[in-house]
């Protein structure tokens, strides 16, 4: 319980102010484009790849389309694909805040089942900034909204097994830091926080998330 | 550039979510993802003891030696473990039971597998299902045990060693929590850019944070594919059949193991019957000189190795088993 008290304080401070920055701002004037490789840790090892578009020029904000795949030898049969609206909302001369509202699609198969997942999430951060430099807090809550699943071997355990679409299976959080070098057109951040089921019971077995990326601007 | 609602972008996936939302099930449903235990469904074979309800089935004449399978895990059930129903033909009285709130028994609250007493509630409940089952003093109670399950057995070797004419102990990680502390993360080894750690954990993004035990047993699942993934350590060479992972059972007697640790060797020395003692050739993380390590503190030991199989030697090598196992247990019969 004291534990739970402790994370929900921890959580108060930090949700209000904060993201997962992937543009430096400052830097992003100008341009209208971006593409962008991740390699970390997201539910396992991933690499990945994001286009964004600049959509309005009133508050910078783009339009991101992010895939990403982990590692092993069937490279497509789990995937993560995001649509977001990433979009600077309020800053100052060195401070920034950006909020991150995305639409998910993945998807996982083994031998035990395929999932197909749709989910929604919401990032926020809050950093710090110069001509060369950012550094910022962010938090993430992703809500799985509804999952297909067509069973493999889980059939064959248990032949009465349902295959279709469920409901809400839960949601995750994420709070971490990134820091980020600018050079050039170029943006290189690294990224990594802790990662917990939103009931803050059960959490995932890899804890923790993890993150670099190199990005291009045109 | 044309100044657009961020908003805008999501309206229509937020309309097909709407759209679809009232043909979707509710993961948490009962018999939905994972089967429904005891409890309910009332078909299933069960019996009320030390305040559970157990999935319990036997097979055989009631009059002959008793031989009581306990299953892994902890978090397993006997499903896995049902060749050796053949044991009936031989002259045993063969029971199968799922333990307490895993497999098809009925689920039970965290709180039963977080204090001091949760092992000596397994423990306990094994005493009930051979109390329940045995019917004079006199008829023979043998135990075979898998993995956790032989850890389980010896434990109640341990403290009641009179009541025991036998035991076939299969891999138990180990009889102290330092000594299975240190086979588990031997066993457990999941390469970092491997297939089977995806497969492994890559689902958990989709169900987090909703605490029934239905969708924790259903997530364990996924979890517990990377045992039986290509080039796995134990050994094994695909998938075998279970009924329902226990997730709150196994995670919590994991981490009331870890707090307070066990040990359940100190009376062995005095249990001078022969145990037969089976570890598998393909097992990386086992092999002879684990087996002799764990082995040790009982006093009278007949190890034996399984050879073509791994860990889940009771399903893939069950005739090599039964084989080792026979004229064991009819020599103490």
């Amino acid at each position: 319980m004291k534990k739970t008290i402790f994370i929900s304080a921890m959580l108060a401070l930090i949700f209000t102010p904060m993201k997962a920055q992937n543009l430096h701002y400052q830097m992003s004037s100008g341009h209208n484009h971006f593409l962008a490789a991740k390699f970390g840790a997201d539910y396992g090892t991933v690499i990945g790849l994001s286009y964004g578009q600049r959509i309005t020029s009133a508050k910078p904000t783009f339009l991101t389309v992010e895939s990403s795949i982990p590692f092993g030898h069937k490279l497509l049969d789990d995937w993560k694909m995001r649509l977001a609206v990433e979009s600077e909302l309020w800053k100052t001369r060195h401070f920034s805040f950006t909020l991150k509202p995305g639409f998910i699609v993945r998807r996982y198969d083994t031998d035990i089942a395929r999932l197909l997942n749709i989910g929604a999430d919401l990032t926020t951060s809050f950093g710090y900034f110069n001509a060369k430099w950012l550094f910022a807090i962010e938090a993430n809550y992703d809500q799985s909204l509804s999952t297909h699943i067509k069973h493999h071997s889980l059939q064959e355990n248990y032949p009465d097994i349902y295959n279709g679409w469920i409901g809400p299976a839960g949601a995750n959080l994420k709070f971490g830091a990134q820091a980020g070098y600018a050079f050039g057109k170029n943006f290189l951040s690294i990224k990594a926080g802790k990662v917990y089921a939103r009931s803050f019971q059960d959490n995932p077995t890899l804890p923790f998330y993890f993150e670099i990326t190199c990005l291009r601007l045109w | 550039m044309k100044n657009l609602p961020p908003m805008k972008y999501f309206l229509f996936p937020a309309l097909l979510l709407c759209l679809f939302s009232c043909q979707m099930e509710d993961p948490g449903s009962p018999g939905l993802l994972v089967p429904k235990t005891v409890d309910q469904d009332p078909t299933l074979p069960a019996i009320a003891i030390n305040g559970t309800l157990l999935h319990v089935e036997t097979h055989g004449k009631p009059t002959d030696p008793l031989l009581v399978l306990v299953h892994g895990g902890p978090g397993g059930d006997y499903r896995s473990l049902l060749k050796a129903k053949a044991m009936a033909n031989e002259g045993f009285f063969t029971i199968f039971y799922d333990q307490r709130g895993t497999g098809l028994s009925k689920r039970e609250d965290l709180s039963q597998f977080q204090g001091a007493g949760a092992i000596q509630l397994m423990v306990d409940d094994l005493g009930e299902i051979i109390r329940h089952f045995q019917l004079a003093d006199t008829q023979k109670v043998f135990l075979m045990g898998h993995s956790w399950g032989a850890m389980l057995a010896t434990a109640y070797i341990n403290q009641f060693p009179e009541q025991i004419s036998g035991a076939v102990l299969a891999e138990p990680g180990g009889l102290t929590w330092p000594q299975t502390e240190d086979y588990l993360d031997r066993s457990n080894h999941i390469k970092l850019f491997s297939e089977a750690l995806n497969d492994a954990v890559y689902a958990e993004q989709f169900f987090a944070g909703r605490d029934e035990q239905e969708i924790l047993d259903y997530k364990a699942s996924f979890f517990g594919s990377f045992e039986n993934a290509p080039g796995n350590t134990i050994g094994n060479i695909g998938p075998y059949p279970f009924w329902r992972n226990g997730a709150v059972s196994f995670n919590a007697l994991i981490e009331n193991a870890e707090t307070r640790g066990f040990d359940f060797t100190q009376n062995l020395p005095a249990f001078q019957t022969k145990i037969l003692f089976l570890y598998s050739e393909l097992n990386r993380a086992y092999q002879r000189s684990w087996a002799e390590k764990v082995a040790a503190p009982y006093p009278n030991v007949q190890l034996e190795e399984i050879k073509d199989a791994g860990h889940e030697m009771l399903y893939f090598g069950w005739d090599q088993v039964m084989a080792a196992s026979l004229p064991y247990l009819n020599e103490l019969k």
